[in-house]
């Protein structure tokens, strides 16, 4: 039986395969005679399986090589069989960027999974009833920015369930699941993965996947100025701290007359946009805030970073307040008198 | 330009309206990562949720190497279906020079690869493959590989084709 509907649309669906170094191979492994054959490929695009479908499935997979190291990565698997159920999942968040799914630790997502195939009766094995969907969260090592599809299955998952309902099921999840001694800053990806039960006689189960990046909450210092100093003459050089600035961000340190940040109508000190593909950490030092200064009085600076979830502080601000009133102490002396007259020529 | 326009934009009014929220605490980040939206689902017995997920797969592994001394390419296991004495070097070579993608590493290599295309039948090896066809390799110094719609497969030999071959 052919499968003509079956499209490879995600060669350019991932970072790895726009770029110059790989190449991709999609390799199709029948799962009950054991057959494979490597489907040709351009770099991007669709095409039909000419590949025929066994009873116990066949297996999909989307490889890219990168060319220096001869590194091989994993981008999609999927089992497709006329005998099993059919899964697509996705998942969605607040980010709106399209090369790769991605969020930050503390924000929601929803991942929608698509069952179709699922049989109800009395009698029937679970393989027909039931798909298993399973959650694998992994932080990155120090800079790392993707993780092996592979390696990640490979893991025992953090959650499993089953899902046993055709039609779309919507999982709504507060925040990332990835943990670090200060949760707020874990990084790394969650994978879903709904795999059909194996009765044996297939290889490789899984179906549908699909997997989020995770980045870390920004934070940041403000150095040089602190909270309550009186500042008399020039104002002191001030050094910022950034950390794991969202990928695409602005971060601003702001000026404030007054106390109050919310409310109030701000000066921008100093600007750092970001538009990466990860978190960016940076130290910049603000030489030119004199400038802002045009009266005495009180003032507040604040580190704030605007990305796609909102405005967000970075650290405290700190509130100061700058006096340069010169006060002059003099004594009036009257020139008039006679020893004046003296020494006029 | 962009974040110029965006940066003076901002500067007369910068975040005036948007409320400027503080950062989250581990504390927070915390309560909102308990508990999952997946309890409502039937969560498997530990003894059930058979899967199974191979490690270790990699398709330079599980695959032939081809060189021509500056390009590789791989194929299959099982594709390349005669190899002659004077090509065993090119062939599970290390990948080293440049990757091709098959077709482009083919047309490079005309002078010493060949293909033979095949059915899906003749791939699953239960149908022989024509031994006019199986004797004709012998007769040139190319490596023939096995093709299925200009993609490389891999072959189980039919027992009558082994015989043919054997001869």
């Amino acid at each position: 039986m052919k499968f003509p509907g079956l499209l490879f649309a995600a060669l350019s669906s991932h970072a790895f395969a726009g770029a110059e170094t790989y190449v991709n191979f999609i390799r199709q492994t029948q799962q009950g005679t054991g057959v494979v054959w490597d489907m040709p490929v351009a770099r991007s695009g669709m095409g039909p399986s000419a590949m025929a479908l066994e009873s116990n499935g066949s297996l999909f997979q989307l490889w890219t090589i990168e060319q220096n190291q001869a590194k091989d990565y994993l981008l999609d698997q999927k089992l497709v069989s006329a005998y099993l159920p059919k899964a697509d999942i996705k998942i969605t968040t607040l980010d709106p960027y399209t090369l790769v799914t991605r969020t930050r630790i503390d924000q929601p997502f929803s991942v929608e999974i698509d069952v179709a195939d699922l049989l109800t009766g009395i009698g029937l094995p679970d393989a027909a009833t039931k798909v298993l969907l399973q959650q694998h969260v992994q932080s990155y090592a120090e800079g790392q920015i993707s993780l092996d599809r592979a390696t990640v299955a490979a893991t025992a998952p953090h959650y499993s369930a089953y899902v046993s309902e055709n039609g779309k099921t919507v999982l709504k999840f507060a925040a990332s699941s990835l943990k670090a001694a200060d949760p707020t800053q874990a990084r790394g990806e969650e994978h879903f993965i709904i795999h059909a039960l194996s009765d044996g006689s297939i290889t490789q189960t899984q179906i549908a996947s699909t997997h989020v990046q995770v980045w870390p909450v920004a934070s940041g210092e403000i150095l040089g100025i602190t909270e309550g100093q009186e500042i008399r003459f020039d104002i002191p050089k001030i050094q910022l701290n950034l950390n794991d600035l969202y990928p695409r961000s602005d971060t601003y340190l702001m000026l404030y007359e007054g106390t109050a940040v919310n409310g109030a109508q701000g000066v921008i000190a100093k600007a750092f946009p970001v538009d990466r593909d990860q978190t960016v950490s940076k130290i910049l030092e603000v030489t030119d805030l004199d400038t802002k200064f045009t009266k005495n009085g009180t003032y507040t600076v604040a580190l704030i970073s605007e990305t796609v979830f909102g405005t967000e502080l970075l650290c405290p601000p700190i509130t100061f307040s700058v006096d340069r009133t010169i006060t002059i102490n003099a004594m009036q002396t009257d020139f008039t008198d006679d020893s004046a007259a003296l020494i006029t020529p | 330009m962009k974040t110029a326009l965006i940066l003076c934009a901002l500067a007369n009014s910068a975040f005036a309206a948007a409320p400027v929220l503080p950062r989250i605490t581990p504390e927070e980040l915390t309560k909102l990562q308990h508990g999952t939206p997946m309890i409502r689902l039937e969560k498997p017995a530990p003894s059930q949720a058979a899967v199974s997920r191979p490690a270790g797969q990699s398709i330079i592994k599980q695959s032939v190497v081809l060189n021509d001394g500056k390009n590789w390419t791989l194929i299959p296991k099982g594709a390349v279906i005669f190899l002659p004495q004077a090509m065993k070097n090119r062939v599970n070579a290390n990948p080293v020079g440049t990757l091709l993608p098959w077709n482009d590493f083919l047309i490079q290599n005309r002078a010493w690869i060949t293909t033979n295309d095949v059915s899906f039948d003749q791939a699953a090896g239960t149908e022989a493959l024509p031994p006019e066809r199986v004797a004709y390799w012998a007769k040139q110094e190319k490596i023939v590989i096995a093709t299925h719609r200009q993609g490389p497969i891999s072959i189980r030999i039919a027992p009558e084709t082994q015989t043919i071959t054997m001869r």
